[in-house]
């Protein structure tokens, strides 16, 4: 049979079949990558008329760096920081430091001040971070509703319904979070829920995700928020008090926000498009923001 | 006025060129002398005045010339010159049937007679012969046409074992694939691994990937035109074979000889009837009364062809592919009967009638309708009858899309004469799409659900075309100018697009030849996909509103010549530059529904530029190509235009920015009965985006208000990273033998010939550290690659009658 004369090729062929599943199918690969250069990270989000100003220091480490694994219980601080906040270009106040990487500052900003803030964090060994904020004007709530079972979700379900009315101010760009905190009895105490206990309970399209809003469909006019409430711990009862709270926020800490629960939805599926998680330091990572002041209205049960 | 009058002059002076000497025309078809199959560029020249033209799409040629002697030579790759002379006095039809030179011991075409790649005035176009795709080795010895597209330059393969073609910077969607002039919407079975192409019915592919005559739109990147066969005229022929995954029959011949022919074309995989009893057999001994397994997927190509006197032709033809999966089980017990079923089911329905029309022997008109579908369904159901009490729960799930389109078109051939070649024509499509909906449906102790995610609407556009274009031939220089208009309605707006071509061709001495083209295309539709696999629920979808249509403009130049005359040589480069071009949003993932399709997808800028080298040897014992890309294919998503950014607004490589594309392919005939084919391809590792940096933030906890560090695991930058390179050899060695009534051939492969594990993927992962140091971590992060073929021999029979 002429078969034969290329059995050669056959027997090539079935011999390099004979390799090792595991170590064929999901190797561990070595990727040209340039060494990891660590960065100072920065976590700072201020409030006006709060007592204190807080500000977190960390650093990055490199993906496979084992250091970068099991770090949730302790902070890796760094040593010789400076935490320094500038007001109009002009040093307003220094950090001191705390415990777990946190310095702080005794100094309050006001509220509606339209100075300009930056935020500069230096240590040695590394590139010094810099942000730039201003503080977001107060837009009060102007009326605020409990309607029980009173709205409709996606998927036809009746569910209770808080109403935000507010008037957004004219030609500006304007972002807003809203926020409620369940105050409910355990025994013979009273506990806080959370605050992040609202969603939207509609979709409103490019407006904005999860309890945050941009005013890009309602610039300088009156608006009406719907949420829905999300608590985990059932119906409120007789004697809890809901706070429902209105903030303007900064437009840098609406896309830090909206990128990081785009991460975390999507962090462990495969399918999802990798997210590049925003910031607004120069150098660094994390975010510096500065919110405006917040309305409440308070709902007794 | 004096311009106006210069104009008048110059026309007048050309139309006295024109026309000074008395002309007559010759017309007619080119065909196979043993078949009658029409064929498609093959060149009609007259050596005595070095002028001639190639046969359209069904064959046609027409050549007018002065009165006097003329001297015919027609050719055609693979076939033996022809040749003619007469004195030409008068209108003369001539229908040349030429021999195939496979059986001749050697084959003698003089290069100078031959359609040489220097005198074709269309750049960026390459046609391969199906029988040259039938050698190059397949995956498991399935024939592949897309496969085989992918080892030109220029092209690019997606990921490892799929058939998506990257043209030029492009991504699959814009491709126009064409399947006897319709629209073939999915091209793939088992999620890419296979195309719905099958090679026996298939007569001819060309790829056409810049410089774009105006006859063609409606995609960016490229347009794939696969000619079904018309039919045997003369006697019936058949073909067909049994491979390792599936089985095929191809059947043609004279319905009326010489009049009218058929072709049909059947192929089925047929791994369900092997797994179906096993899989029954285990299901019996769990105590499943009822098992049923659907797993395979068939196509099935058909068509007639009529011709009706010598002017008149009728063609109808069609296709219809589909992938069936599903399985159900029934379990039955003293309490209750559970029914439980799934599946997915995807495919395409085409069908295609032309009507070609001779209206004089100087212009040629043909007119086609046609209907294009493509479904995906995707389901589960459950069915629980409760014996005490009685009671029944009931569940169902099912999600369904689609696009469909009904076209109609007339196009027309003009040859005034042997300096101009006119053609124009007009056109319409009507799409309806329908964009996916999961429609679920249950009923649990009484309560009843009925909802549907995603959109149920159907959408619907029109999509008119008209072109004109000339190619012509002043000395020299040959060009082709034309302008291709289109224009696509939305529900509120409507789109139009004025699309200018150009393409010229300078013979600059020696046999070598400068060519250059400019075409700008406009694309209406869109598919909805990830970036690294094509699924069967990737989505069509139209611009809209708020979607604009995907615009680009392509600049190429190069030249060619053809060495001796067995070798061809061409080197082309290109700049493409598109706008508009769709992406998933950072985090969206393309099996999510709970968004309506526009809020998911954000619209940005591309650009591509490299420079391709190609060298064929298409006659001979030996024969094959080398190919080589040097690319750069780069996506920018800005957030203008009130669209997300991604990647913070900058420029970001594309995943198959690749450097480096290299293809050989070689074909060797040892015998006149054994042959063996070697492919081998080399591709700079696709772009890819990793986590490289990781920090912890405090964090509110959602569920307790404690503060606490999260871990934030993120990437750099989008795509700065590179899989390793991917390279592969294959090899088919071919045994064929002529038998009484039949040629048999035997064929024997193999895929990934020395086992190159290639990146199929790369994800983040993590691996243990044997023995770690008190206190020291016991894993660590590490990049993990998926590979999915190993060498993968294949064995096939084939026979032809």
């Amino acid at each position: 049979m002429k078969l034969i004369k290329y059995n050669w090729l056959i027997l090539l062929i079935f011999s390099l079949m004979a390799c090792d599943p595991e170590e064929f199918f999901s190797p561990v690969v070595e990727l040209d990558i340039p060494p990891h250069t660590s960065k100072l990270v920065v976590a700072a989000d201020f409030e006006p008329n709060s007592d204190s100003l807080r500000v977190f220091v960390s650093k990055s480490y490199g993906f496979l760096d084992p250091k970068s694994l099991n770090r949730w219980d302790r902070v890796d601080t760094v040593s010789g920081v400076q935490v320094q906040l500038f007001k109009n270009d002009v040093l307003w106040t220094t950090f001191t430091s705390a415990k777990n990487g946190y310095y702080t500052s005794g100094q309050t900003i006001p509220l509606n001040d339209h100075s300009t803030y930056r935020l500069q964090v230096s240590a040695p060994n590394f590139e010094t971070v810099t942000a730039v904020q201003t503080v977001p004007s107060l837009v009060p709530i102007v009326k605020a509703t409990f309607v029980s079972q009173g709205g409709v979700d996606a998927f036809g379900g009746k569910v209770d319904l808080y109403t935000i009315e507010f008037n957004d101010p004219a030609n500006e760009e304007n972002f807003y979070q809203a926020e409620a905190t369940w105050k409910y009895q355990f025994g013979a105490n009273s506990w806080d829920s959370t605050t992040y206990a609202l969603t939207h309970l509609a979709s409103t399209g490019d407006n904005g995700n999860e309890t945050m809003l941009i005013d890009k469909a309602f610039n300088g006019k009156t608006y009406k928020w719907l949420l829905q409430p999300y608590f985990s711990r059932g119906q409120p009862q007789v004697g809890d008090t809901i706070t429902v709270r209105l903030q303007p926020i900064a437009k840098d800490r609406y896309l830090y926000n909206k990128s990081y629960t785009l991460y975390s939805d999507s962090r462990d599926n495969p399918f999802a498009e990798p997210v590049l998680l925003y910031t607004n330091l120069q150098k660094g990572y994390g975010y510096f923001t500065i919110s405006g002041g917040s309305t409440k209205k308070r709902f007794v049960f | 006025m004096k311009q106006l009058f210069i104009i008048l002059i110059l026309v007048f002076q050309v139309l006295k060129s024109l026309y000074a000497q008395k002309t007559y025309t010759i017309s007619g078809y080119v065909e196979d002398a043993a078949s009658a199959e029409k064929l498609i560029s093959a060149a009609v020249f007259d050596k005595k005045r070095s002028s001639g033209m190639v046969t359209n799409t069904y064959g046609f040629y027409s050549l007018t010339l002065p009165k006097g002697e003329v001297d015919l030579a027609i050719t055609y790759v693979g076939y033996e010159l022809q040749e003619l002379n007469f004195n030409l006095k008068k209108d003369t039809t001539i229908h040349f049937k030429l021999k195939s030179s496979v059986t001749m011991q050697e084959v003698v075409v003089s290069a100078k007679k031959k359609d040489r790649i220097e005198e074709q005035v269309q750049m960026s176009r390459v046609t391969i012969p199906i029988d040259q795709i039938k050698k190059i080795p397949a995956l498991m010895g399935e024939v592949d046409v897309l496969k085989a597209l992918q080892l030109l330059p220029g092209v690019q393969s997606g990921g490892e074992g799929q058939n998506g073609l990257y043209v030029r910077g492009g991504s699959p969607d814009q491709n126009l694939i064409l399947l006897d002039g319709v629209p073939v919407y999915n091209v793939s079975h088992i999620g890419g691994f296979f195309s719905v192409f099958n090679g026996d019915a298939i007569k001819n592919v060309t790829l056409t990937k810049g410089g774009f005559p105006a006859r063609y739109g409606g995609r960016l990147s490229s347009i794939i035109e696969i000619d079904m066969k018309e039919g045997n005229m003369n006697e019936l022929h058949g073909e067909g074979g049994i491979g390792l995954i599936a089985s095929r029959l191809t059947l043609e011949g004279p319905i009326v000889k010489d009049k009218a022919s058929f072709m049909i074309s059947g192929r089925r995989t047929y791994i369900d009837l092997f797994m179906r009893p096993l899989l029954k057999s285990a299901a019996s001994s769990d105590g499943v009364s009822n098992f049923d397994l659907k797993l395979h997927f068939y196509d099935l190509n058909a068509k007639v062809n009529y011709k009706i006197n010598d002017k008149h032709r009728l063609f109808l033809s069609a296709y219809n592919g589909q992938d069936i999966f599903g399985i159900g089980t029934t379990f039955t017990n003293t309490q209750a009967a559970t029914t439980t079923s799934g599946g997915t089911d995807w495919g395409n329905l085409t069908t295609a009638f032309r009507w070609n029309y001779l209206i004089s022997n100087k212009l040629f008109s043909n007119t086609t309708l046609t209907y294009s579908s493509y479904n995906f369904t995707f389901g589960s159901a459950f069915d629980e009858k409760i014996t005490t009490p009685p009671a029944t729960n009931a569940f169902s799930a099912k999600y369904l899309s689609g696009i469909k389109d009904v076209a109609g078109k007339i196009d027309f051939d003009y040859v005034p004469n042997t300096k101009h070649r006119i053609r124009f024509g007009v056109g319409g499509t009507y799409h309806t799409y329908n964009p996916g909906a999961f429609v679920i449906k249950g009923s649990f102790d009484n309560i009843n659900i009925d909802t549907t995610l995603g959109s149920i609407n159907k959408a619907y556009s029109f999509e008119p075309t008209l072109y004109a274009e000339d190619e012509m031939q002043l000395g020299a220089l040959k060009a082709n100018i034309g302008l291709h208009a289109s224009g696509f309605n939305t529900k509120k707006t409507f789109y139009t697009s004025l699309q200018p071509r150009l393409g010229v061709n300078y013979l600059l001495g020696k046999g070598w030849v400068l060519k250059g083209s400019f075409a700008t295309m406009t694309q209406y539709i869109n598919l909805l996909t990830n970036e690294s696999v094509g699924l069967p629920s990737d989505l069509w979808v139209p611009s809209t509103d708020k979607i604009r249509p995907q615009r680009s403009w392509q600049v190429a130049i190069g030249t060619a010549k053809t060495l001796g005359n067995e070798y061809e040589l061409s080197i082309e480069a290109y700049y493409k530059k598109m706008d508009n071009v769709i992406s998933y949003k950072e985090g969206i993932s393309f099996l999510g529904l709970e968004n309506d399709w526009e809020s998911k997808i954000t619209q940005g800028k591309g650009r591509a530029y490299g420079i391709e080298f190609f060298v064929q040897k298409k006659e001979g014992n030996t024969t094959g190509w080398i190919g080589y890309t040097l690319s750069w294919n780069k996506r920018q998503f800005d957030g203008s235009n009130g669209n997300e950014p991604i990647n913070a607004g900058l420029e970001y490589p594309f995943r198959y920015d690749r450097r480096n594309d290299i293809s050989v392919v070689v074909s060797h005939k040892f015998t006149k009965k054994t042959s063996l084919t070697a492919a081998w391809v080399f591709g700079t590792g696709n772009a890819v985006t990793l986590n490289n940096v990781v920090y912890y933030l405090p964090q509110k906890d959602m569920w307790s208000n404690y503060i606490r560090q999260f871990e934030t695991a993120t990437v750099g930058e989008k795509n700065i990273y590179r899989m390793p390179n991917y390279h592969r050899l294959d090899i088919n060695l071919e045994f064929s033998k002529q038998k009484k009534n039949y040629e048999r051939k035997w064929s024997i492969g193999a895929y990934n010939a020395y086992n190159r594990a290639n990146p199929y993927t790369i994800m983040n992962g993590t691996k243990s550290i044997p023995n770690p140091a008190p206190g020291s971590p016991s894993y660590q992060n590490v990049y993990r690659q998926f590979s999915l073929f190993p060498i993968i021999p294949s064995v096939a029979y084939s026979f032809k009658f």
